[in-house]
């Protein structure tokens, strides 16, 4: 299969810059899956106030903000990169197991430069080269400064990042299936992580999850719908509701997305939003 | 003739229920007077106790009327106390960590290693209709996540091993706590409810209590130098009680270092990973678990610290955890050759935290440790009051393995009698010993006690050194000390595994294009920077000379790194190897880690 330079593609960045300063994946080379399960030195806050927001989001800084969206396996940050721009004021993280940690501890020796260092990367880049020559009348930050990325074991401790109630939307796009019986148990939505996503969801907010393997999908969606706090919602009401251009980024805006249409696969969309908790 | 330690003592409505070994004894409290004891069973009932292995987890309701028993066989055992009868065995689908009531005794909570909750009704003809947990089932098999083999009712479950929990007093609440740090409050029976997260432990929390006389607060422990007070329903901290530097000292039970290999891949945690026994431990060795004979010996092998690199980490498969603790015969081939001194490790993990309201004279938290001998008390933290609380220390000849406060605020320790390190003892100390209030302080008791006589002369159930062994009181100080060392992430493990398991010279010299060939190079090359590094460090670490030690790791680091940087160039040159990027899954799916 030939190469492409796949950085010719990225819409948000003028062509000439492209070249010069946009990271090119060749660089960047894919390893293997990370075991959520076992111990991994990955530095997480004990706490969601003990978190350094103000170094992810340098433009929000003293605000106060936590993010609002968060996609767990941003992969090559595609989903987050689309949205940035339609809701600037909103917060954006993408976890991964794969990415670096901001900021970056030098002390630390890498091995191989991880798919997510790419995605750092290209939000630096993004954040630079996209920014106003003039600052802006508002008090708008620049572009791309409310998306950011974090290596994360997401099954172990959204809690630490995430405040009780903090955000607006989930996203699931494309997990990993773990086909074997045995790997079920690792699969990102399961009923008793349910409970956590829930938690850092407010009442009214929504977790978008889409597959190309029906298995999955048929997972995910009898754990959402069997979990008492989640109930359904469809793509037309979430449409009808605006969040369309949402929708339509998690079909469209990721590297895994472009390939499944490529193969001429189909894409199973399965939401449902977060309701308030009832004793019976 | 060896005697199993005590491992449990329940007190309630005039009785007394002591776990021994595999057995437990029902007792008059009032008289000390055996009413009932496992040990005048049948010998079918009595074989069957032998082979579940030793009694683990145990609970009684408030009444004593039930007692709950889990063994090394992941069977739940109801008993009747009053006849000693064996109403029912369920399966359990993950080893119990920890066993409760209800408080109207109907239901059994339990949390497991997984790190799930299920309840249990107390008789399982009154189980819940289950729903059908094959609805939608692809050919793959169920949907289910959960193995569930006595159909009970899955709680809430943690992604971390569950080391203890409580329900709130008006049992609204259950609070659960995992070796990663985590402590969280969620509604109860909806455990899918989270209500709060308690977060700022930075290691594992091992113990959880609910002080009678302050309902709101919660005081939780685990491997941090403090314990800590939480506003549970708020998540807010009230208060931190400063432990380590008291109860450190007495600390006379050690775990093994554990030897950093790289022959292991992380697919489903470490199987056997550093499950190396003791070296030099012959047969004629007594005691359970760890170098507990060459304790006061020891040298320290490079220096305290807090945390052991214990056992492998969590293992999350169906095998039961921790194999090298319970020194199985079938790893004395594997044992390395014997070395002169014992590498051990100080681990600090908090066994238990209660409380005892002297009214006047004051409220106290008092814990244990696992493996100190000694029981530790200090004042409930009062609002306003800002200088450090005090700690008190009890000490005793031998470590405490459990205790528990009796109605009137009494103290029973039960102590770790047949400790190998006791051996240097005139005499052999006693089982149990109570301890009793004057005011504000808590002392031995010199009065009377019936049931105190009874238990350390009558009940106790011989053992024979074998069995001693597998008893292993103190397999927390391997097991929660989480295995990270960020200069060995697992990542970086995996790929030198690769390069130290690849051996040029293999008979089968199979044909590695340039490009494998020159990466493998790479990697060696660092594999070999790091040993250097490791080196570096644990001989700078061995003359004491600690900021040598660090530069030179520093350096290694950098060069290294440096070294990275080259590879990286290298990798290109070679052109790439064509990878085409997936987000989130590899084309290769399920791929096994290398090993």
């Amino acid at each position: 299969m030939p190469k492409r330079k796949r950085s010719d593609n990225d819409p948000a960045v003028p062509k000439q810059v492209q070249n010069d300063v946009l990271p090119q994946k060749r660089h960047y080379r894919q390893r293997a899956h990370a075991n959520p399960f076992s111990d991994h030195a990955l530095s997480y806050p004990p706490s969601p106030d003990q978190f350094d927001w103000d170094a992810h989001y340098p433009a929000f800084a003293g605000s106060g903000k936590t993010p609002e969206f968060a996609d767990v396996g941003c992969g090559f940050g595609g989903l987050l990169i689309a949205l940035a721009p339609l809701f600037p004021n909103t917060l954006m993280l993408g976890q991964s197991s794969f990415a670096l940690s901001i900021p970056y501890h030098a002390s630390r020796m890498e091995i191989r430069v991880q798919v997510s260092q790419y995605v750092h990367d290209r939000i630096v880049a993004l954040r630079s080269t996209s920014a106003p020559p003039q600052p802006s009348a508002d008090d708008t930050p620049g572009p791309y400064q409310n998306v950011s990325i974090v290596r994360a074991n997401s099954m172990k401790f959204m809690p630490n990042y995430f405040p009780k109630h903090s955000l607006s939307a989930l996203f699931f796009l494309f997990p990993d299936p773990h086909f074997k019986a045995r790997k079920h148990k690792a699969r990102i939505i399961s009923p008793t992580l349910l409970a956590e996503y829930a938690y850092i969801l407010k009442p009214g907010g929504i977790v978008y999850t889409i597959t190309d393997v029906r298995d999955l999908h048929d997972w995910m969606r009898t754990h959402l719908e069997q979990f008492p706090l989640f109930e359904p919602v469809t793509e037309q009401e979430l449409r009808d509701e605006g969040k369309g251009p949402i929708v339509d980024a998690v079909y469209n805006s990721t590297e895994e997305g472009k390939k499944v249409e490529r193969n001429q696969g189909e894409k199973w969309l399965a939401c449902f939003r977060r309701i308030e908790a009832k004793r019976d | 003739m060896s005697l199993f330690p005590y491992t449990r003592l329940a007190l309630a409505s005039g009785k007394a229920l002591i776990v021994s070994g595999h057995h437990y004894h029902v007792l008059n409290a009032q008289d000390g007077e055996l009413a009932q004891s496992t040990t005048r069973l049948g010998d079918d009932l009595q074989t069957a106790l032998v082979q579940s292995g030793p009694i683990r987890c145990t609970a009684v309701d408030s009444t004593l009327t039930h007692v709950a028993t889990t063994a090394d066989d992941k069977k739940l055992k109801i008993w009747r106390v009053e006849t000693l009868e064996l109403l029912n065995e369920r399966e359990l689908p993950k080893k119990p960590t920890e066993v409760a009531f209800t408080r109207d005794g109907q239901t059994i909570v339990i949390s497991d290693k997984f790190g799930d909750v299920f309840s249990y009704p107390l008789y399982p003809e009154h189980t819940p209709e289950v729903p059908a947990s094959d609805i939608g089932a692809s050919k793959r098999g169920s949907l289910n996540a959960h193995e569930n083999p006595s159909n009970g009712t899955l709680v809430l479950g943690h992604a971390s091993l569950l080391t203890t929990f409580l329900l709130t007093p008006d049992e609204r609440y259950i609070v659960t706590a995992d070796r990663d740090e985590h402590i969280r409050v969620s509604w109860y029976p909806q455990g899918y409810n989270i209500e709060r997260y308690c977060l700022g432990h930075e290691t594992y929390v091992s113990a959880l209590h609910i002080p009678s006389f302050k309902e709101s607060a919660l005081v939780s422990g685990g491997g941090d130098p403090m314990l800590k007070v939480w506003d549970w329903m708020s998540g807010r901290l009230l208060a931190n009680i400063s432990i380590f530097n008291v109860a450190e000292p007495y600390i006379r039970v050690r775990a093994p270092k554990r030897k950093r290999g790289w022959s292991e891949g992380d697919e489903d945690g470490e199987t056997g990973e550093g499950a190396q026994p003791q070296k030099g431990k012959g047969k004629g060795r007594r005691g359970r678990g760890k170098g507990k004979g060459k304790v006061n010996q020891n040298a320290d092998a490079g220096g305290k610290e807090r945390e052991a690199s214990g056992t492998p980490a969590e293992e999350r498969g169906d095998q039961p955890m921790a194999d090298a603790d319970t020194g199985e015969p079938a790893d004395e081939s594997n044992r390395p050759a014997a070395s002169a001194s014992e590498e051990t490790v100080l681990a600090f993990v908090v066994y238990k935290i209660q409380s005892v309201d002297r009214g006047e004279h004051g409220r106290f938290i008092v814990f244990s440790v696992v493996g100190a001998s000694a029981l530790f008390y200090t004042p409930f933290p009062e609002e306003g009051v800002l200088d450090p609380p005090p700690v008190h220390v009890v000490e005793f000849p031998v470590p405490v393995v459990d205790f528990t406060v009796g109605p009137d605020g009494a103290i029973w320790t039960l102590l770790d009698a047949e400790w190998a390190g006791a051996q240097s003892l005139s005499e052999k100390p006693q089982f149990v010993r109570l301890l009793t209030w004057n005011e504000n302080t808590l002392s031995e008791s010199s009065a009377d006690s019936p049931l105190l006589d009874a238990l350390n002369s009558r009940c106790l159930v011989s053992a024979t050194p074998e069995e001693l062994k597998k008893l292993d009181l103190y397999s927390d100080l391997s097991s929660l000390p989480k295995n990270v060392d960020p200069d060995h992430d697992a990542l970086i493990r995996d790929t030198l595994s690769e390069a130290a398991a690849f051996d040029p010279d293999a008979a089968d010299g199979k044909k590695l294009t340039l490009r494998e060939l020159g990466r493998l190079k790479k990697k060696k090359a660092l594999l070999a920077k790091i040993q250097e590094r490791e080196e570096g460090a644990k001989r700078a670490s061995r003359e004491g000379s600690e900021a040598v030690g660090e530069r030179e790791v520093k350096r290694a680091r950098s060069e290294s790194e440096s070294g990275t940087g080259v590879d990286e160039k290298a990798g290109d040159v070679h052109g790439g190897d064509g990878n085409e990027f997936t987000e989130g899954r590899d084309d290769v799916r399920d791929v096994e880690m290398a090993a």
